[in-house]
């Protein structure tokens, strides 16, 4: 493929472990530079696939300004999709229906198809339920039309998924996994977090809320945008860890938190790949953790080796970029309690987000204790690691006594939009602060 | 015959090749240390797997092997040496340089330096004290100079050499290191040392111990305080003489000896003696009789032995036999 980009892989952690201690914990930050960008928008630009998915239940008509957001939203992103780019838009409710083409399949871009499809989402009014798992469906069949190497969908939701159980969602998910990209968005204050969270987890994209529908037409023009930046699809982090070690976890920690541990394909002998999906110019921070036979003092291993690995044509594959993960054990305990920065960084990052994710969780099933003490840790933690982005969130959901030591009392009445808000943002993550970079840490 | 350096034809009695310069009549351990490296296909040190990768890790269980500095070993024949790691320390801050002349005073020279942990960069310190002295201490026999002028020269370079390393700003990490040399002649021994590492003479009868160590307990001890005592006073390992930029000017202590008999020159660090200190027990680890003993498995059983007693510090140990196993002035080229 050309206009793959460069990938560079370097390793943070202590790599010191006290006498007997088994657990090894690395930062694997992975580089991509030198992807294509505007410059590859004149190359094989048919390579790249796009959905979009917009959700035309009933409530999208309250309040009126909605649906017409979501109509903009899409006019504007199907404008984002450079020439050559196929493309194709659905419209969902309790079933799935495509707006455009008005063949089954997708559409290459150009200014005669792109005013077509605005054309024919201008059309679109809002009747009936939702049903998640079908929109994915046929947004997996579109797809399957054309050999596209790199797929991105958007789907947009304001509502829960109710008209199918959340077996058929998940079952729908589970076999459109490793097929497409999808950023999941939800639009005011009825939709269910934990839904889309499934559906972006899965399928290596983001969830976001978008409060009020008229921050639409942004944030869809950034996804296109960001999708069209994509030069590489399918990537896999593959990772070797000697014999007899289990891998405890891997995580995406930066952008956003999103556990990969359960998504490993076995490579023998002793390796596995995790999927990171596409890739444009971009860096991404990853949390390793492994457990290995102790040695003896003095004795260094390989815990792990982290590469990236890129399919190819005909089921070849390239394997770049290489980061070792070493454990040496020592008796000196200056070396061995070392706490290195990324890591704890992260593993702060994940736990802020576990606390804020399981109060919120506690406080709907109205276990006032459980949601205290968790959403009090997570002030603290805010407070204590400087996400003020975050502390300002928490600030809308608990009454803060005191933030040092994470004293809060639950507000009575809380914003539906506050708390969505805080449970969505909960997963996106701050990058460490490195010596080469600002002073000043900037929200992802 | 080729040089053994370049590789280009030399002739039989030329001193010195036409091409690269090398001295044909030395021949010693390279600069920067007899690095150790794990050959393509050796089996895998921890496992016993062979899969071990080009970046010295098994790809089996992962184990590092040996490389670099963590294990050094050189066999000239006439003298041989080994300096690890050991199980405790994360680098080997060790290092060892010998030679052998050839010519009319035919001679091997060997040289331990012990970085001192505590200081900054103690590994570069030793290795550039032990190569530095060696060479003073080869040319020194090539030309047939006195052995303890010889010593003290190579001493004074290894002094200047370790100083050069000092970063003047941070005064209290200058890099140093200890010293500890020998000159084997067919006629005598002779041992020059500054700090702790050790030389020793190992025999069938009359093994004993040919350093004294520049320590605080050695220097109540030599006052007259009792040994127990003294190893029980604050600091009784603190070195009180050692090689670097904060050590002052320093003169070695050397000692000249005839044997009576056939026997080993042993220099060694104190990662060895520390667990092996009487001589007779030293001479008891060898796996054979010190005279005749392959030097090469003693160097590796002694090391072994110091290892399997915990290995604390870096363990370095090299023999010379005396008489000198080198071939007669007349038989040299």
């Amino acid at each position: 493929m050309t206009g793959a980009p460069d990938f560079a892989v370097e390793v943070y952690q202590n790599e010191y472990l006290s006498v007997g201690a088994t657990e090894v914990n690395a930062i694997v930050t992975v580089t991509a530079s030198g992807a294509g960008g505007p410059a590859a928008a004149a190359g094989p630009a048919g390579s790249a696939a796009e959905v979009i998915i917009i959700d035309t239940s009933g409530s999208m008509h309250v309040p009126r300004t909605k649906l017409s957001s979501a109509k903009q939203a899409t006019a504007a992103a199907i404008d984002t999709l450079r020439d050559g780019v196929a493309f194709a838009v659905i419209a969902g409710t309790d079933q799935a229906q495509l707006v455009y083409p008005y063949r089954h399949g997708l559409e290459v871009a150009n200014d005669q198809t792109r005013a077509e499809a605005k054309q024919a989402v201008t059309k679109l009014s809002a009747n009936g339920g939702t049903a998640i798992g079908r929109w994915l469906h046929l947004a997996d069949s579109v797809f399957a039309t054309q050999e596209s190497s790199m797929r991105h969908a958007i789907l947009l939701t304001d509502g829960q998924n109710m008209h199918e159980t959340p077996r058929q969602l998940a079952r729908t998910i589970h076999e459109v996994t490793g097929h497409f990209v999808c950023d999941a968005r939800g639009v005011g204050t009825d939709w269910e977090v934990k839904e889309l969270r499934q559906v972006a987890d899965a399928l290596l994209g983001t969830v976001d809320i978008v409060a009020e529908p008229e921050g639409l037409e942004a944030d869809f023009r950034a996804m296109a945008a960001s999708a069209m930046n994509k030069a590489v699809a399918d990537v896999s982090l593959r990772l070797w860890t000697p014999q007899g070690a289990t891998i405890k976890f891997v995580k995406q920690v930066e952008p956003t938190l999103a556990d990969l541990t359960g998504r490993r394909t076995d490579v023998p002998p002793r390796s596995g790949d995790y999927p990171t999906g596409s890739w444009g110019s971009e860096t991404r921070d990853y949390h390793v953790c492994v457990q290995v036979p102790a040695a003896a003092t003095g004795e260094k291993m390989l815990a792990g080796r982290v590469s990236l690995v890129l399919p190819g044509p005909d089921g070849s594959e390239t394997v770049v970029g290489k980061g070792n993960i070493v454990a040496v054990w020592t008796e000196d305990t200056a070396l061995s309690t070392r706490i290195n920065r990324e890591v704890a960084h992260y593993t702060g990052q994940a736990e802020l987000a576990d606390a804020i994710q399981e109060g919120l969780e506690a406080r709907k099933a109205g276990d006032v204790e459980t949601a205290t003490a968790k959403l009090g840790r997570a002030v603290q933690l805010a407070t204590e690691t400087g996400h003020s982005d975050t502390a300002k969130l928490l600030a809308k959901v608990v009454d803060v006594e005191d933030a040092k030591t994470g004293t809060v009392r639950l507000k009575r009445k809380v914003a539906a939009v506050d708390e969505m808000t805080l449970d969505t943002r909960s997963s996106k993550t701050m990058r460490v602060r490195r010596k080469a970079e600002p002073a000043e840490p900037t929200e992802s | 015959m080729t040089c053994p350096n370049c590789g280009e034809p030399v002739g039989a009695k030329d001193r010195f090749c036409e091409s690269c310069g090398a001295n044909l009549r030395v021949v010693r351990t390279p600069v920067g240390g007899p690095l150790g490296a794990a050959e393509p296909g050796e089996p895998c040190v921890a496992c016993g797997g062979t899969h071990v990768g080009a970046d010295g890790f098994c790809e089996d269980c992962g184990r590092a092997q040996p490389a670099g500095r963590d294990r050094m070993e050189s066999d000239l024949g006439p003298v041989a040496g080994i300096s690890d790691k050991g199980r405790r320390r994360a680098r080997n801050e060790d290092s060892m340089a010998f030679g052998t002349a050839g010519g009319d005073t035919p001679a091997v020279v060997a040289v331990v330096c012990d970085g001192v942990a505590t200081s900054d960069r103690a590994d570069n310190a030793s290795q550039l004290a032990v190569d530095a002295a060696s060479d003073v201490l080869l040319d020194a026999v090539l030309e047939g100079k006195d052995a303890e002028d010889a010593t003290r020269a190579a001493v004074a370079k290894a002094v200047d050499v370790v100083a050069g390393l000092a970063d003047p700003s941070v005064q209290r990490t200058a890099p140093s290191c200890t010293f500890v040399s020998a000159v084997v002649t067919p006629g005598e021994v002779t041992v020059g040392w500054v700090g702790d590492s050790r030389a020793y003479w190992l025999a069938a009868d009359g093994a004993r111990r040919l350093t004294i160590d520049d320590t605080v307990a050695a220097e109540l001890v030599a006052e007259g305080m009792s040994e127990e005592a003294a190893m029980a006073v604050h600091q009784a390992h603190a070195l009180s003489k050692w090689i670097g930029a904060d050590a002052g000017d320093i003169e070695p202590r050397m000692l000249t000896f005839t044997p009576a008999g056939p026997g080993l020159v042993l220099l060694c660090s104190d990662g060895l003696w520390n667990y092996l200190p009487e001589p007779q027990a030293l001479v008891e680890a060898l796996p054979g009789p010190p005279d005749g003993v392959d030097l090469q498995a003693a160097a590796s059983e002694l090391t072994h032995v110091a290892l399997e007693l915990g290995g604390h510090d870096n363990i370095t140990t090299v023999l010379v036999p005396f008489p000198p196993k080198l071939e007669s002035a007349g038989s040299q080229p």
